[in-house]
């Protein structure tokens, strides 16, 4: 143990970079788990949610039974009253279009709590990085795109998501891996380096 | 697979860092780039002459052997551990990380220069495999643009295929490369002082050229526009002298040389680096009272400083005088005059000798401007400015190294001295050259500011950095510096949510550049490669035809229009709208068909059609235009009837 630490004062860099990795290896099991028991216990409880029943804007079914965007700006709003993880909707529009907020009840929605759709078989799934009471989808930034056919089309919430998605970094989890370790080395090096200094001069 | 073709310009360039390190006293953290400014020169010198092709497979057979010379021991300067500076390692790694994750994140152009000139400069180089100055475009084309980032990103494609992002991705190593730089002076094992310099050239660009909250997504690190590489290559000319203990001029010669390539403007900041540095030469060696016998090397090197820009400076200007027929001789503009003679003019009226009220206004409003407008994340420039005065400044108080403490006050000095005079010039510009609603609104004035103002805080901050290794009270400099970093981390945390940035955006972005990019092929298979397109996109302000200009090239797009100026804009009859509207082209329909076929265009490719454009000249077209109702289309000429006959549609419904 002693040889790991005299390794990692050695190399406050490559040690908190480590850490981290191992950190977030054991959040993504983490959060695994804990949505696969949230799953179990119905707390994370799965289902579909018809778009008829989702607060919209500028979104409209036509008479032949599409779901359309009709402006700019369309959304697609969830405050079902309880706690989502992720959501698939079947769809042939552009997976690139697709953009989620979050937000916890009485929250605003903001750019700061935004995630992007991931094309997958059928559809389009966004994974939020952490359990969220309220949601909105902009499927699109333009009109006139197609964004599911039939009247009872519906959103899935809570679907089960595959292991090695809990592995990806999400919306600000990308920035925390890749600026949090290097602060924490330089942080820890000051803390040496004056601990040494001060003990000098005691 | 591009990604390894890129991965083998890094190794190249990496074959020549690792030798200048190996084979000379240059500290390893700098030596990124200085091959990196060797490798702009060494192609815009070829592009130049014509032999650009040539010159890449030398430059890699070259790099071939600087390998094999540094791993051979024998004559080595410095031993393989000096090779081992976090500085070094990092530049590699993070350019490394950075091509990964641009070659999955596909990262594309997005502002109207880059598909006026840079990127579609770039896009020209590496099709023709030559410079773009006569390239055979649409346009009047800006050829006068200097080519040193253009050729930059062409050396990260030089194996395999175009790729915007290739592009983008070596404008950032030219920054990592700055970056690096700067960590030359710092301790090896003391991430408190490599990290945070490392952190606070990444934050710069964001600090500097963002301001207010920002709500839009920006391309900082995904642009290939000069600016931000110009002011930093400026800095990093200067910070390579100032942290490099044995003050070699020769990394700093090769950065100005290149500086004066990036764009005009660089040579006006290459002099104010070669005086800066000449400067703290002269002072260092009066300080010493040396005798003159010890005085003509160094001012051989200042001379040397100076001829590189000038030499640098003028090849392009020769060359464009004997490979073009652009008139080059006068910086344009309204009053169409040279540029000694615009400074002349301006600094007599700065002292009162027949002062124009457009000069005073201009300037009057220039320096409001400096302290009332918030032109960056920290507030208005002069917060700026005061940052790299007390860092420059607190350098040379908390030192106790003497030669360090002259330095550093003199370029507190000399640094707010070379502000004051871009600031002069380039608020000259705005009184000679601009058109008027341009200098009246001092549009783009912050943009202009730009590169001074980062090469400036870069270069206190080598200054600061090497102050560690003598601080007067140890560990003050260190933690300042950090927690300084740390709090311009916080700010932009705060400022700009991370989802708006490229590292942490989404494919949003780039879909609209993807539907375009994809209608563009649509047109390029429905029309041979060797005809002429004539353009119309209804109601365009120039910027939709500069982008197809961009995605159809080598395909060529007509410039689609005299009257009323051409390049994008809107077609009517004569009438149909207010005379002076901007971009509106009136034509009669027998006049739009004799300028199209004038123009040698046997296609037309309709992007966006109106209901002016289907009254003024369904008659041309032998569908009456039914077929680009609801989605672009091509016509091609038919000569037997004398119609454009619809050829296909192209792109998205709608």
């Amino acid at each position: 143990m002693k040889r790991v630490f005299a390794w990692a004062a050695a190399h406050l860099v490559a040690a908190c970079y480590l850490l981290a990795l191992a950190l977030w290896a054991l959040w993504g099991f983490g959060s695994a788990g804990w949505d696969a028991l949230g799953r179990a216990t119905g707390r994370l409880a799965g289902g579909d949610i018809p778009l008829a029943t989702l607060q919209s804007q500028d979104i409209a079914l036509t008479d032949e039974g599409l779901w359309v965007s009709t402006g700019a700006d369309p959304q697609l709003i969830f405050n079902g009253g309880r706690p989502v993880r992720s959501v698939f909707l079947a769809t042939d529009a552009d997976p690139a279009g697709f953009e989620g907020y979050w937000a916890a009840a009485g929250q605003d929605f903001s750019l700061r709590r935004r995630v992007f759709g991931e094309a997958v078989d059928g559809g389009v799934l966004l994974v939020l990085p952490a359990a969220a009471d309220t949601i909105r989808i902009d499927p699109a930034a333009v009109a006139g795109v197609v964004l599911a056919e039939g009247e009872n089309a519906a959103l899935s919430v809570n679907v089960a998501v595959p292991l090695w998605r809990y592995f990806v970094p999400r919306a600000e989890q990308g920035l925390a891996l890749a600026a949090l370790p290097a602060a924490a080395a330089v942080l820890a090096d000051l803390g040496l380096f004056w601990k040494g200094r001060l003990k000098k001069r005691g | 697979m591009e990604l390894l073709f890129s991965y083998l310009s890094l190794a190249a360039l990496a074959g020549f860092a690792v030798l200048m390190v190996r084979r000379t006293a240059l500290p390893a953290p700098l030596a990124p780039f200085a091959a990196l400014c060797a490798t702009m020169l060494w192609f815009s010198a070829a592009g130049m002459l014509g032999v650009l092709v040539p010159a890449g497979w030398a430059y890699f057979a070259l790099a071939a052997a600087a390998w094999v010379l540094s791993v051979r021991p024998a004559g080595a300067k410095q031993p393989a551990a000096a090779l081992g500076a976090p500085g070094f390692a990092a530049f590699f790694v993070l350019a490394a990380l950075l091509l990964a994750f641009f070659a999955w994140r596909q990262p594309m152009f997005s502002t109207w220069d880059e598909f006026s000139f840079w990127g579609t400069a770039a896009r020209i180089v590496k099709t023709s495999g030559g410079l773009y100055v006569n390239a055979d475009i649409g346009w009047a084309w800006v050829g006068t643009h200097r080519p040193a980032l253009v050729v930059l990103g062409w050396f990260f494609q030089f194996f395999g295929g175009y790729a915007e992002w290739r592009v983008l991705a070596g404008y950032d190593i030219l920054l990592i490369a700055i970056f690096a730089a700067l960590t030359a002076g710092c301790k090896k094992g003391a991430p408190r002082q490599w990290v945070p310099a490392l952190g606070f050239g990444f934050l710069l660009p964001f600090v500097v050229t963002l301001y207010g909250s920002v709500t839009r997504p920006t391309d900082l690190y995904a642009s290939a526009l000069s600016d931000i590489p110009l002011g930093l290559t400026f800095g990093g000319a200067l910070a390579v002298y100032y942290i490099n203990e044995k003050k070699a001029l020769w990394p700093s010669v090769l950065a100005l040389a290149a500086l004066c390539l990036e764009k005009d403007t660089g040579f006006a900041l290459a002099l104010v680096a070669a005086e800066l540095i000449a400067a703290d030469g002269l002072l260092g060696l009066l300080a010493e009272k040396a005798p003159l016998r010890r005085w003509a090397r160094p001012a051989a090197g200042w001379a040397g400083l100076f001829i590189a820009c000038g030499l640098s400076f003028l090849s392009w200007q020769k060359y464009l005088a004997v490979a073009s027929t652009a008139d080059t001789s006068n910086v344009g503009g309204t009053e169409q005059m040279g540029m000694a003679e615009m400074v002349i003019t301006g600094v007599k009226e700065l002292l009162g000798i027949g002062r124009t009220e457009k000069f005073s206004t201009i300037m009057g409003g220039l320096v409001r401007a400096l302290f009332a407008s918030k032109t960056t994340m920290a507030g208005p420039f002069a917060v700026v400015i005061a940052l790299a005065f007390a860092m420059a400044a607190g350098a040379a108080i908390l030192t106790k190294d003497k030669t360090l403490r002259r330095q550093a006050g003199l370029f507190a000095v000399l640094g707010t001295a070379g502000f004051a005079a871009y600031f002069f010039f380039i608020g000259l510009t705005y009184v000679y050259v601009f058109r008027d609603e341009v200098s009246d609104g001092l549009v783009g004035f912050e943009r202009y500011m730009y590169p001074y103002l980062l090469g400036w805080l870069l270069a206190a901050a080598a200054l600061v950095l090497r102050a560690m290794g003598f601080e007067r009270i140890r560990g003050l400099l260190q933690t300042g510096f950090a927690a300084l970093t740390l709090a311009l981390a916080a700010l932009v945390w705060l400022r700009l949510p991370f989802s708006l940035t490229v590292f942490g955006g989404g494919n949003a972005a780039y879909a609209q550049r993807w539907a375009t990019r994809d209608e563009a092929r649509q047109v390029q298979a429905a029309v041979p490669e060797d005809a002429h397109i004539f353009f119309v996109s209804q109601g365009d302000d120039g910027s939709r035809w500069f982008l197809y200009s961009y995605e159809l090239y080598p395909w060529y797009l007509d410039y689609s229009g005299t009257e009323g100026q051409g390049g994008g804009g809107t077609f009517a009859v004569p009438g149909a709208l207010e005379e002076d509207t901007l971009y509106y082209h009136p034509y009669t329909a027998e006049e739009l068909l004799a300028c199209i076929r004038e123009r040698g265009c046997d296609y037309v490719f309709i992007e966006r059609s109106d209901d002016l454009f289907a009254a003024g000249y369904a008659a041309l077209f032998s569908d009456g235009l039914a077929g680009c109702e609801n989605q672009s289309a091509v016509y091609a000429w038919n000569e037997a009837e004398g119609q454009f006959d619809f050829v296909c549609n192209v792109g998205a419904k709608g």
